[in-house]
């Protein structure tokens, strides 16, 4: 996943229960990103049948189900979910170290190139929304505190917003992963995203995968849309 | 007869000096806001003061409007004009007409059909020829438009080219031997990150591409 120096850093987000037009979609933009994201809802709909439809495509996969539960539960579904050959996947750093290392183990086990990423604080959750769960450190504070979690306990890389990248990359070194969702090029429709960080503030502040959902998805050439962010982020 | 190198998308001083120092012949400053090596038009002045004339520098620019030009033109006051967006013919030969800067236009190259279009830029001292190399598309996570720099060598351009998109240190010479290239253009191939130059692999590519014709 390091910088092969024309690699496409962009995994677009498919969001949908609908299999035929996900797998389209993806054969259009096969040669203009990087890989897919397949997430909660696509998987809920279509479960590992629906991520092997995606696997003749040649398209690295990431496998967003965000994984929290015990330890032996989430080794588990780790080790099913790289049995399908996913090239991520990921699970919750808030599960604790001892479920991070039974995560991390499990997906060596099946393919040590498996990427395992965790999520630290969902970016839905204000810091008021944190503290009625009981957390009292800001976001930003529990963000970096689960990120280093999950690097000493030999994880890959993070999900995290587009503002905690520079930090992020400050503070884990050059070689863990940061996969930043929500990413919106300059002239696309805001849909629910209140804050717009285009993909060359977010590449250029050090993350490693760009992940784009509705600019590149509901763009009316989804494949021309997707080819214009890459060659952006290459001149 | 030695290789042209022209390193683009520098951005920062360290880079500047690196690639003075590494004897490029060409320096390209990127002045496009998508761009994670974009520059803001003030800086890029900077460090076209600190590069002139020790090397020949190229402003790029991607579908720029006359007033974006202008600014370039009176503050950057590059020897060429790297245009890299969708500019027509007519637009390019506007281009020059209006601000006296010769042209450099790339053209992205994805099969020989491509080609073709270059000789509709007459007005253009250079060509760029942006042709990723056929090993990305195998490589996860690659570009995946797949290009056989041999469909160069046959290439009818009655004017200079560059070679460029995807070369590094380790594939250029390579590169240079399958298509035939004279002229060599390298960014996110001298870089340790997206948008961050590496001194290094400056001096690094910028040996290799001219070892390939010693040997």
């Amino acid at each position: 996943m390091t910088s092969a120096p024309s690699s496409n850093s962009i995994f677009v987000a498919i969001d949908t229960t609908d299999l035929d037009y996900a797998r389209q979609l993806a054969e259009r933009l096969r040669g203009h990103v990087g890989g897919v994201k397949l997430g909660l809802e696509f998987f809920s709909a279509h479960g590992p049948d629906g991520v092997r439809a995606f696997q003749d495509l040649g398209l690295p996969i990431f496998l967003d189900l965000k994984f929290h539960d015990i330890p032996n539960t989430v080794a588990g579904a780790v080790r099913a979910a790289a049995h399908l050959g996913v090239d991520i996947l990921n699970v919750h750093a808030a599960g604790g170290p001892a479920m991070l290392k039974a995560a991390v183990e499990a997906a060596r086990s099946v393919n040590p190139k498996t990427k395992v990423i965790a999520v630290t604080v969902l970016t839905s959750l204000s810091d008021h929304d944190l503290a009625a769960v009981g957390q009292t450190p800001s976001a930003g504070e529990q963000v970096l505190r689960l990120a280093q979690l999950t690097k000493a306990n030999g994880l890959d890389g993070v999900v995290c917003s587009a503002l905690e990248i520079a930090p992020l990359r400050a503070a884990l070194g050059p070689d863990f992963l940061l996969v930043v969702p929500g990413i919106r090029p300059a002239g696309s429709d805001l849909g629910d995203q209140q804050r717009v960080t285009g993909p060359a503030q977010a590449q250029k502040a050090g993350a490693s995968i760009l992940v784009i959902g509705r600019p590149i998805t509901a763009a009316p050439d989804p494949a021309q849309a997707a080819a214009e962010i890459a060659q952006s982020l290459s001149i | 007869m030695s290789i042209i190198v022209k390193i683009c998308g520098i951005n920062s001083a360290a880079a500047a000096d690196a690639v003075v120092r590494a004897g490029a012949d060409f320096g390209g400053l990127v002045f496009f806001a998508k761009s994670p090596r974009n520059l803001p038009v003030t800086a890029g002045a900077a460090l076209a003061e600190r590069m002139r004339g020790r090397l020949k520098l190229a402003a790029l620019v991607v579908d720029g409007d006359d007033e974006t030009l202008g600014r370039i033109a009176a503050e950057v006051k590059p020897d060429f004009f790297q245009l890299h967006g969708k500019e027509t013919p007519a637009r390019a030969a506007e281009i020059l007409a209006r601000f006296h800067i010769p042209l450099i236009k790339a053209l992205p190259v994805a099969d020989p059909a491509d080609l073709a279009r270059a000789s509709a830029y007459d007005m253009a001292e250079m060509l760029l020829f942006d042709a990723p190399p056929l090993e990305n598309a195998t490589r996860p996570g690659g570009h995946g438009v797949a290009f056989d720099w041999q469909i160069l060598k046959g290439a009818n351009v009655n004017k200079p080219w560059f070679l460029a998109g995807g070369l590094t240190p380790e594939n250029v010479g390579r590169g240079i031997a399958a298509s035939g290239a004279t002229m060599v253009d390298v960014s996110s191939g001298v870089e340790s990150a997206p948008g961050i130059k590496s001194e290094s692999l400056i001096g690094d590519f910028v040996a290799a591409a001219r070892q390939k014709v010693a040997a």
